[in-house]
This record gives C-alpha cells, structure tokens and sequence, in this order.
C-alpha cells in the first residue's frame, strides 16, 4: 500500500466485491457495490460512524443522517457551490502563485512542505477571515488529529489528539464570537454568520463545520496534490499535456484524482442486516466503501491502472449520494489553480534523484508526507 | 433528442453543466437544471452523452433518437 496502490486495490478487488476483514469490519470494493452504499443512507448511517475524531462536538454534516443531514445540506450547498467556489479562484490563484515564486527560483522544493500543505490551509484561514500568521498552529492542530480520523473502529483519540482537539475548538470558539461582533461578508464566515434564513446554522453548528473543514478540508487536497504531483513528477509525457495545453488540467484533475486520491474509504455502519453483491453484511457491522478500490474497478475505467487525461468515466472520489463532498467545488478549484502556475512557472521538473515516493500507511488518507522535486530555476521569464 | 435531469437523484456535483454548458445550468444551491425545453442541438451530441456518463448520480438521461 505505501509503495504500490495498484496492487493492493488489485488484491482487494480480486478477493470480492464485499470482503469481512479479520475484525469483522466489511469492505465494499466493487463500484457497483459502492455506489449501492452511497446511495443508500438508510442501510448505511454516516452518523454512527463519524462518533470519533477527537471533535469535541458533532462534525456538520458529515456525522449526520437524514433528515437532519439534509437540513444541513439545504443550508450549506448555496455556500459550497460552484458558483461561490469560483468567486474565491482568484484568491486562491494569488495564494499559490505566492508559495510557488518562493522556490520557483531555486533548483527545487519538497512540493508537500512547500505548496501542499500551506495553499489548503491558508485557503482555509482566508475563508474564514483568520490571520495567515496562524498557519502553522493550524497545521500543527490538523496533522495531530488528523490521524485520528477515518481510522477503522473507531478508536478514541489519543492523548495528545484530544489535547490538540480541545485546543483548535477553543481557537474556533474565540473566532466565531468576535466575528459574530465584527461582522463582514468578504469571506465563506461572513456570508455563513450574515445568513438570516430560517434555517442558518448556530454557532454550535458553524463550530461543527469549521471543525470537519479543517479535518477534511485540509489535509484530502494536500494529499491529493502530493500524489498528483508524484504521478506527473514520475511521467514527462503527461506533465508534457498540461504544459502544451492547460485546458487539458480539469480533465487532469478529474483522472489524477481517481488513479490515487486522497480517501481510500469512507466508513458507515450497517443499520440492519443488508444484502450487498451477495455477500450478507449484518446490523451494527462497519462498513468501509472503499472509494479508491471503486475508482479502479475495470468494470466502469477500463485498464484503471492507466493515467489517461482523455478517459470520459463517472468518478466516485467525491462520494455520491447525499454525503457527495460538500466541498468538492473548492477542492477541484484548488488543484486545478495550483496545477496551473506551476506548470505556468516550472514546466519541467522530475523527482530528486534516489526519491521514491511513499505513503504513510494506514492513515485517515493516502498522501505522500514529502516530495522533493528538482528542476531548472526560473529566471525571471514566463510570470 | 432530449436532455432531462432527476432533481431528486441530483446532489450538485455539477459534472454536466461543467462539460456541457449549452445544455444545463446550476441553480443557486448547485444542482443541475435543463436549460429551456432540453432540446439537444445537433452540434451538442456528444457533450449530452458525455454529460450522461459523467453522472455519478445517473442522474441525467438522454431520450429520443439523434437528430
């Protein structure tokens, strides 16, 4: 898994479409299968499965079923469209082009260290009107509880996870208090706190969000830069299609995402005793959708452990059903910017030499913790 | 031939509006509406159908004969 996710969803994929694990967890694989949970919130509660963490409150929507969840969602997709996604690319676009001119005119860079990590949680922090001075404590509160998260069964947070959790709520806390006061619309919080609908969430809620956005938010577009990064890093003729023509990106994205994204499975618990590909999967069991062994089911993407920028497949690494990732829209417009100016800035670059890439497993997500790339500095021509 | 979209299967992940653009449009939440009566223009042909594989919700169907 850490050297070769081909092999090991093969190996998943060969063994079934639902497999029982030794601890009696159940993993769904086929994409067939998966999408049959996705779409089916009744027999598979996100609610149950998200009681964990280290969030001292519930994660909004995520820890939620209908038709709670459903409210939740009614409320937060207006904010999460890609309409209001679209309105922050420029933001998005300077705070890359930023972090990229800052070693683009060096011989290289760790692209995890030095762009994964801080675009998505500078992003974050510009979204909800928070200093940039603060990303680093933000990093620091992610990577500690983020390990915690996803982790099959469930396990409590350690120690010092539920020390750091305690620490980003309060920071979260204090926040969303003075912003109540302070008031303005210019970010995602204003708009969220301006809200006078009906239905607009409370505080309590909003911490909730902000909560799952940090969690989520943060480290799945980190992850899913790093492994992008590692596949075109590792193929000169694919990073040799975004540089001939960048209109190709979103497709890239699309691809890149399916071939190694970030969540290799989203957990659920079985509400009753459910039929799944013929596999009986019992009430109370935990269920892993295994959304990245889906995405290279040759069922649905032919020769799956092929990158092809021209495939024309529906793609599960967002999710489906009503848990589709509510911030899907900013992720894509994340990736797609930041492919942009480096390809715009730095065209040619390989891995450093002796680098392998690897992932950390088992983790809440797959993405590689460093990333060294070299290439010929820039020297002051296409900014 | 004509386009037509399940509100109730839609949950916004945008994939038809973003590829075929002529044919469907977002509302203010995010999910797909038809534009007009869903009519699909000779030239849209294959951006209909792309938009019908791309739907993670199969949420889009394509009826009628081309032409």
């Amino acid at each position: 898994m850490a050297d070769n996710r081909a092999t090991a969803y093969a190996m998943l994929r060969d063994a079934g479409p639902v497999l029982r694990t030794p601890r009696g967890a159940y993993m769904i694989v086929s994409s067939e299968a998966a999408e049959f949970a996705l779409k089916h919130p009744g027999l598979f509660s996100s609610k149950r499965a998200f009681d964990m963490a280290g969030s001292p409150l519930a994660m909004v929507p995520i820890a939620f079923d209908p038709p709670g969840h459903t409210r939740y969602r009614r409320v937060l997709q207006p904010f999460f469209s890609p309409r209001v996604s679209a309105s922050w690319l420029p933001m998005v676009r300077v705070l890359a082009g930023e972090l990229i001119d800052g070693f683009a005119a060096s011989a290289g860079c760790d692209l995890v260290a030095d762009l994964a990590v801080p675009l998505p949680a500078q992003v974050f922090l510009t979204l909800f009107g928070l200093p940039l001075e603060d990303r680093d404590r933000l990093i620091a509160w992610k990577e500690a509880l983020v390990n915690n998260f996803g982790l099959p069964g469930g396990e409590p947070p350690r120690e010092r996870a539920a020390r750091m959790g305690a620490e980003l709520y309060g920071y979260l806390v204090a926040h969303i208090a003075r912003r109540r006061q302070s008031g303005g619309t210019d970010d995602l919080l204003g708009l969220l706190l301006a809200d006078t609908s009906e239905e607009r969430l409370n505080d309590d809620e909003l911490l909730g969000l902000s909560f799952l956005f940090v969690l989520a938010g943060l480290e799945t577009v980190t992850s899913a830069l790093s492994t992008a990064f590692a596949a075109l890093a590792a193929d000169p003729a694919l990073r040799r299609q975004i540089v001939a023509s960048p209109a190709v990106i979103p497709a890239a994205v699309e691809e890149l995402l399916r071939y190694d994204g970030p969540v290799v499975f989203v957990p659920r618990i079985a509400t009753r005793d459910v039929e799944v590909a013929g596999q009986t999967i019992p009430a109370g069991a935990y269920v892993m959708i295994m959304i990245a062994a889906a995405s290279r089911d040759p069922a649905e993407h032919p020769d799956p452990d092929t990158i092809d920028f021209q495939r024309e497949e529906r793609s599960l690494a967002f999710g489906g059903g009503p848990h589709r990732c509510l911030g899907s829209h900013l992720a894509r417009m994340e990736m797609r910017v930041a492919l942009e100016e480096w390809h715009r800035r730095i065209p040619e670059y390989t891995l450093a030499p002796g680098v392998t890439p690897r992932v950390t497993w088992p983790a809440g997500v797959v993405g590689i913790d460093s990333l060294p790339l070299v290439f010929e500095p820039a020297g002051g021509g296409a900014r | 031939m004509r386009v037509s979209v399940d509100a109730s299967a839609c949950m916004g992940h945008g994939r038809c509006y973003d590829v075929a653009p002529g044919l469907f449009e977002d509302d203010d939440e995010g999910y797909s509406i038809v534009k007009g009566d869903g009519e699909v223009p000779a030239g849209e042909a294959d951006v209909a159908r792309l938009a019908v594989r791309l739907c993670p919700e199969r949420a889009v169907t394509l009826t009628g004969s081309p032409g």
